[in-house]
C-alpha cells in the first residue's frame, strides 16, 4: 500500500535548514498495523502528514496504492487522500461549533456526498463507535475520551483504507488510552491498514510491527507479529 | 491490560546496564527489558553532519548488538558524550 525509496524532507526558515527526513525506505502492507517510534523532534509528524498527502518529499519517492504521489500539486494531493486516508490527532481537532454528529459528517460533505447516503454512513459510523446517543451534543461537553472516540467516527466515516493516527492517547489517561487502542485494533482487524506515531511502548506493542526513527533515519524495525 | 510505568533508576550511567524483569503472577513466562548507554560521540564540526555520526554510530552498535535482543525505545542523546539509552527487550 505505501512504498517510500530514499524519501527526504527538508525545512527551511529563516536560513535554517532542517533536514527531518533523510534515507527513509519503508514499505507497508494492506492490512499492517505500523507503530513509529522515537525521540522527540525524529521527524515521526513529518513522515505521518507525507505519507497521509498532508505534505509534499522535498526529494525520494513515494508509491501510494502503486501509484507514483511524490511531486503532486496540493490539489492533486487532497483529492488523492479524500475518503481513502482518514486521521486522528493527539488533540482531537474537533470542531467546536459542530455537534458530534456534524463533526462525523464533515469529511463527507467535503467529499460533495449525497444527503441520504451521508445519513446512512454517519449513523453506521455512530453505531460502531457506540456514540449514538452522543450524537446531538458539542465536543466541549465531552471528556477527552469520548472526544477521541468521535474523532475516530470522523476518520472511518468515509471507510478509509489507511488510518494515520499522531499519537491519539497522549492526551488520555491509561483507561481512555486503553479503550483507544482497543478501537484502533478493531479497526486493523476489520482490514483497515493503521499506521500510528507514539511515546508508549505498550501502545506500540499493539502493532505488528514497529519502526524506530531516530534523527530523521529509520533505526530498526521490528515485526512483532503477523497479520 | 498493558500499560507504561514509570520507575526511578538509581545511578545509572555509561558503561552501565540495567536488566528490568518482570513476573506476571500467573504465568510462566516473565517479560526481560535492558537498558543500556551508547556513546555516540560526532567530533564532527558541522551540524547537519554530525547528527549523522551520532545516526550512524548508534545504528552500528545497535546492529551488531545480540540478536536476542530488539529494541524499545530510544532516548535523544544527552551530554558532551552524546550518550543515548536504549530500552530493549528480550525477544
Ligand atoms: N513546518 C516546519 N518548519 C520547520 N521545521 C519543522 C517544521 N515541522 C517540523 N520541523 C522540524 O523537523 C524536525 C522533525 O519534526 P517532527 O514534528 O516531525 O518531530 P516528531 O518526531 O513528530 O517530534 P514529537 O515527538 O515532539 O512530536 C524537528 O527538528 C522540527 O523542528
Ligand atoms: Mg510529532
Amino acid at each position: 500500500m505505501i512504498r517510500t525509496e530514499n524519501l527526504a524532507k527538508v525545512f527551511r526558515a529563516d536560513e535554517v535548514e532542517t533536514v527531518a527526513l533523510k534515507d527513509v525506505n519503508i514499505a507497508i502492507e494492506e492490512g499492517e498495523f505500523v507503530a513509529i517510534m522515537g525521540p522527540s523532534g525524529c521527524g515521526k509528524t513529518t513522515l505521518l502528514n507525507i505519507l497521509g498527502l498532508l505534505d509534499n518529499a522535498s526529494s525520494g519517492s513515494y508509491w501510494f496504492k502503486g501509484k507514483d504521489v511524490a511531486r503532486l500539486s496540493d490539489y492533486q494531493r487532497t483529492a488523492l487522500r479524500k475518503g481513502k486516508i482518514g486521521f486522528v490527532f493527539q488533540s482531537f481537532n474537533l470542531i467546536d461549533e459542530l455537534s458530534v454528529y456534524e463533526n462525523i459528517e464533515l469529511p463527507l460533505v467535503y467529499m460533495k456526498m449525497k444527503a441520504s447516503e451521508r445519513r446512512k454512513r454517519v449513523n453506521s459510523a455512530l453505531e460502531r463507535l457506540k456514540i449514538t446517543h452522543r450524537r446531538n451534543i458539542f465536543p466541549r461537553q465531552l471528556s477527552g475520551g469520548q472526544q477521541q472516540r468521535v474523532a475516530i467516527a470522523r476518520a472511518v466515516v468515509t471507510n478509509p483504507d489507511l488510518i494515520l493516527a499522531d499519537e491519539p492517547t497522549g492526551n488520555l489517561d491509561s483507561i481512555n488510552g486503553a479503550e483507544v487502542m482497543n478501537l484502533l485494533t478493531e479497526l486493523n482487524s476489520d482490514g483497515t491498514t493503521i499506521v500510528m506515531v507514539t511515546h508508549s511502548a505498550s501502545d506500540a506493542d499493539k502493532a505488528n510491527r514497529i519502526i524506530q526513527l531516530f534523527d530523521g533515519h529509520v533505526l530498526t524495525e521490528n515485526f512483532r507479529k503477523a497479520i | 491490560m498493558a500499560a507504561d510505568i514509570c520507575i526511578p533508576i538509581k545511578d545509572f550511567g555509561k558503561d552501565k546496564q540495567i536488566n528490568i524483569v518482570i513476573e506476571y503472577p500467573n504465568s510462566e513466562k516473565n517479560d526481560v527489558f535492558k537498558l543500556e548507554v551508547f556513546s555516540c560521540k560526532d567530533g564532527a564540526e558541522n551540524k547537519k553532519k554530525a547528527e549523522d555520526v551520532v545516526f550512524n554510530k548508534l545504528k552500528f552498535q545497535i546492529d551488531n548488538y545480540d540478536r536476542n535482543w530488539e529494541v524499545v525505545q530510544v532516548s535523544p542523546p544527552q551530554g558532551e558524550e552524546n550518550n543515548i539509552v536504549v530500552l530493549f527487550r528480550k525477544r
